[in-house]
């Protein structure tokens, strides 16, 4: 076969050709299932805009995507970023952007990675599908942005801009775990909206509900003291608690604030799937131009300037944080290894994957029924280990000194990837922080307690405090 | 199955965003802008963007953390080199920074570097500060003139056809002669049964329906202007430099990066006045932009000659009634003290054809020569200024251009 190109330059045909190409092996040799994908060709600076809206072109405008943009310009005027592949979005299609500085071989690169494995991924993860919805996603945040813009031509852009602050200040602590958001359409979300208005303006909240006459009844009723505690249970989506109970909060507030939250948690499972995303879209882009070459539609030339950014991409500097895609890729390539050519360790660790010849099976019910903590529990091999010469500390705080736990021996394997698994688990938690009280009777003030026994930086904690109190407008307490 | 889409054309939307942030910290970048003006080069002055530094602090994004400084904590790293289990390993001088991912910003020490392009850059450098008394309006024989939309009319050029007000209209002519007919044709083709009379009668609206015109004549609309005359400010700014021998390298350097300044800020905020370049030491000469810029000096000094030479020109090219006329001059003061009483009288004539006259006086510790000379008039439009580091040309800049009602006394 001739291949599809020889320098640098594309055009859009061969942006077609290259893109069938890749689906081509996509579908029928990685078995992938994919959204319908939609490749947009944007200049540098457009994508440093994507890159700071959290990939979402069409987010709101915010003083933070600005500092955002800057930092990013700064970084790629500077030269410190390659801003080659990473921005696609979660929806239905799927959108990646294409930037038009590429040369050809990274276009290929970018639809493989982005158009074909982060798209699988977003479809088929279970906690995309139960916690995002792609094909909503993209109109509801049309209607956002509209919402937001009206709000700031009736209230003025820095009122807007303080309630914005607030809201993201709480995002982390805002998420639903318990049940898959409904499948709202725009229709039903400006019906909803119109609803709101009218019925909060009339509506007496449930703070306000003791007035004179029935508190007196109640006081005089002294065993009936669970009644008086409010919420009766604790509730842990700050941002939504605010939403329903602030006191004196304007209708329209309460709808931002429902926006960031929802917002927020749309990006939730993506905080929790870094490592296996990441992994996951490289070991496609690495399988698809690999064989792209083997087919002769990329010529070698093609093929070392593919690797040259692919082992960019994957370098992990030792004693430094993990690189996701470095450790994602190879835990995947590793698990590809285990199932053709394990070794008796292998055979050991994981009896059921082992030889197992449908090792495109095998990757991806690892890529699609985990989250990056159970992920790193199953499948994190010695071999990896021993590839990343892993290690384990810790950290007594009141001693000098760093205590080794376990190095990749055979001894510590296990308690090497407990740790790790662990660890990943907390750096991703945010504080678990909810509102235990709300003072009905009295000065409507708002009591949160921190669950869980780890130290709160009091500096930021502060400031957080600060925007609660905005909103909520009465005294705001946190217990930690 | 898979589309591409070409976006390019839309441009970037960063700006909205951009904007917000630097109104956002709009004080604390003007005084970031004060202070990285100072070192570079001219050129530099002039072409780039630059980045300037804040503290992060006013741009804090702040939630809910963890602090890893404090409590214990267990982690894996990559990379083991030498190390065995049961190891101890010193702890870093600061707080445990082993372990955070890197500051989410990617920016360390609570400063933020934000860039700023050429024309934002310029923007906060010259915010607030004006022309003063810009107030000679010129009845010059070229008017300027620019077209204004003022509704519609019903005659005009075709290109000026506003196709859906047209179409409106003649909607509402349809309707108005239709109306009546459609009814009584619905009600005729909805009586049962047919006589002859009612099926004559449907054929005979309908043949009246379709007679009447699709477009008529006065249907049409067509886009109006008017003509709004412009007001015009017409000012011209004379540049006046020491290029003497006493200028060295340093007054020179001084000087010129004031009037830089001076050019940026009207060449930015008042793209309609003229720029005139004199240069002097005993005898004045006018120059073009360039050569003004990259003058070397040498020679003696006698001030009257330029300003002699500057009146010349503002007299006999200028129609005093219609322009606005500034004066700036720059000099390390240094003037035979002879000259003066001439250079008192040309400015006497000056002050009372001119807006304002700014006199700055670089690199001399103590007021010269010419500084005193110019207090002398005690004029209300004199302002004078001294210039003793590159530090110190911008806050005198800043300091002359700044309107009298938002000077602080």
């Amino acid at each position: 076969m001739d291949p599809l190109f020889t320098g640098a330059e594309w055009d859009f045909s061969l942006l077609d050709q290259l893109s069938n190409e890749c689906e081509k092996i996509a579908t029928e040799e990685l078995k992938l299932d994919c959204y319908p994908n939609q490749f947009e060709i944007i200049s540098a600076a457009q994508m440093l805009d994507a890159y700071s809206s959290v990939g979402m072109p069409i987010l709101y405008p915010h003083w933070s995507f600005g500092k955002h943009r800057s930092i990013e310009e700064n970084h790629y005027t500077t030269g410190k970023n390659g801003l080659a592949y990473e921005i696609v979005i979660n929806s239905n299609p799927c959108i990646s952007y294409l930037m038009e500085e590429n040369t050809a071989t990274l276009q290929a690169l970018v639809i493989a990675h982005a158009g074909f494995g982060h798209n699988s991924f977003f479809k088929n993860n279970y906690l995309f599908r139960e916690w995002t919805n792609a094909d909503f996603i993209i109109d509801y945040l049309s209607f956002a942005k509209k919402y937001i813009q009206q709000c700031e031509e009736e209230h003025g852009p820095s009122e807007v801009e303080l309630v914005l602050d607030a809201a993201h200040s709480l995002q982390n602590n805002s998420i639903d775990k318990s049940h898959r958001p409904s499948k709202l359409t725009l229709e039903k979300e400006e019906l909803r909206k119109k609803e709101r208005h009218a019925y909060t303006e009339e509506r007496i909240g449930k703070v306000w509900q003791t007035i004179p006459g029935e508190r007196e009844k109640t006081l005089s009723d002294s065993s009936k003291k669970d009644e008086d505690i409010f919420p009766v249970q604790p509730e842990d989506n700050l941002l939504y608690f605010i939403e329903k109970y602030a006191p004196n909060l304007a209708p329209w507030k309460r709808e931002v604030l429902r926006i960031v939250r929802k917002v927020g948690q749309y990006f939730y499972p993506q905080g929790l799937t870094k490592i296996m995303n990441e992994g996951w879209a490289t070991f496609t882009h690495y399988y698809i131009m690999t064989r792209l070459h083997e087919k002769g539609l990329i010529t070698d030339g093609a093929y070392l300037e593919f690797i040259g950014s692919h082992t960019n991409v994957i370098r992990q500097r030792p004693q430094s944080p993990f690189n996701p895609y470095a450790i994602g890729f190879a835990i995947f390539m590793d698990l590809k290894r285990i199932c053709l050519t394990p070794t008796d360790e292998d055979r050991e660790w994981f009896p059921s994957i082992a030889g197992q010849s449908d090792w495109v099976s095998v990757l991806q019910d690892a890529a699609y029924n985990y989250r990056d903590e159970s992920f790193i529990r199953q499948f994190l091999s010695p071999k990896v280990m021993r590839d990343f010469n892993l290690f384990a500390i810790d950290n007594p705080s009141e001693e000098e000194d760093y205590e080794v736990l376990a190095i990749s021996d055979d001894q510590s394997y296990k308690d090497i990837r407990k740790i790790l698994a662990d660890q990943i688990m907390e750096e991703r938690s945010a504080p678990d922080l909810r509102v235990v009280n709300v003072d009905l009777k009295d000065s409507r003030g708002i009591k949160i307690k921190l669950f869980g026994d780890i130290t709160l930086d009091i500096d930021q904690l502060e400031l957080v405090a600060y925007y609660i109190e905005s909103l909520w407008e009465y005294p705001v307490s946190i217990a930690i | 199955m898979s589309h591409i889409i070409d976006r390019r054309p839309t441009g970037s939307t960063g700006a909205a965003s951009k904007e917000r942030l630097i109104k956002r910290v709009k004080e604390q970048l003007k005084e970031a802008v004060k202070k990285s003006i100072g070192n570079e080069s001219i050129e530099d002055l002039i072409n780039k963007g630059r980045k300037v530094t804040i503290p992060d602090k006013t741009l804090s994004e702040p939630t809910a953390q963890r602090d890893w400084r404090a409590g214990d904590w267990q982690k894996v790293f990559p990379g083991n080199k030498e190390y065995h289990k049961g190891d101890s390993i010193n702890k870093p001088d600061d707080d445990g920074g082993a372990g955070q991912d890197g500051s989410p910003t990617g920016e360390n020490d609570g400063l933020l570097s934000i860039y700023l392009s050429p024309e934002e850059y310029l923007s906060l450098l010259f915010e607030g500060l004006e022309l003063p008394s810009l107030d000679k309006k010129s009845d010059a024989d070229i008017e300027q003139f620019i077209n204004k939309r003022a509704g519609f009319v019903k005659e005009g050029s075709p290109n000026r056809l506003n196709l859906i007000r047209t179409l409106r209209t003649s909607l509402g002519r349809k309707i108005s002669l239709n109306g009546e007919l459609k009814e009584e044709l619905n009600y005729l083709k909805s009586v049962t049964p047919i006589t002859i009379e009612i099926a004559e009668r449907i054929i005979e609206i309908e043949e009246k329906i379709s007679k009447i015109s699709f477009l008529d004549e006065t249907d049409m609309r067509y886009n109006h202007f008017v003509q709004v005359p412009q007001p015009k400010f017409k000012a011209v700014m004379f540049c006046l430099m020491d290029v003497s021998g006493s200028m060295g390298e340093t007054e020179i350097q001084l000087s010129k990066r004031f009037m830089v300044l001076t050019y940026l800020f009207l060449a930015r905020m008042y793209k309609e006045v003229e720029m005139v370049f004199v240069v002097y030491d005993t005898r004045a000469r006018q120059v073009e932009q360039s050569e003004f810029f990259s003058y070397n000096s040498g020679g003696g000094t006698l001030t009257s000659a330029g300003l002699l030479e500057v009146q010349r020109i503002w007299n006999s090219n200028y129609d005093h009634a219609a322009i606005n006329s500034y004066l700036v001059h720059a000099s390390d003061g240094d003037n035979y003290s002879g000259d003066s009483e001439d250079c008192l009288d040309i400015l006497d004539d000056l002050t009372s054809t001119m807006q304002n006259i700014f006199y700055v006086e670089v690199n001399r510790s103590l007021p010269n020569t010419l500084y005193k000379t110019y207090g002398i008039l005690e004029s209300a439009n004199i302002s004078r200024g001294r210039i003793l580091s590159t530090e110190g040309v911008y806050p005198v800049f800043r300091d002359m251009f700044t309107p009298a009602t938002k000077k602080q006394k």
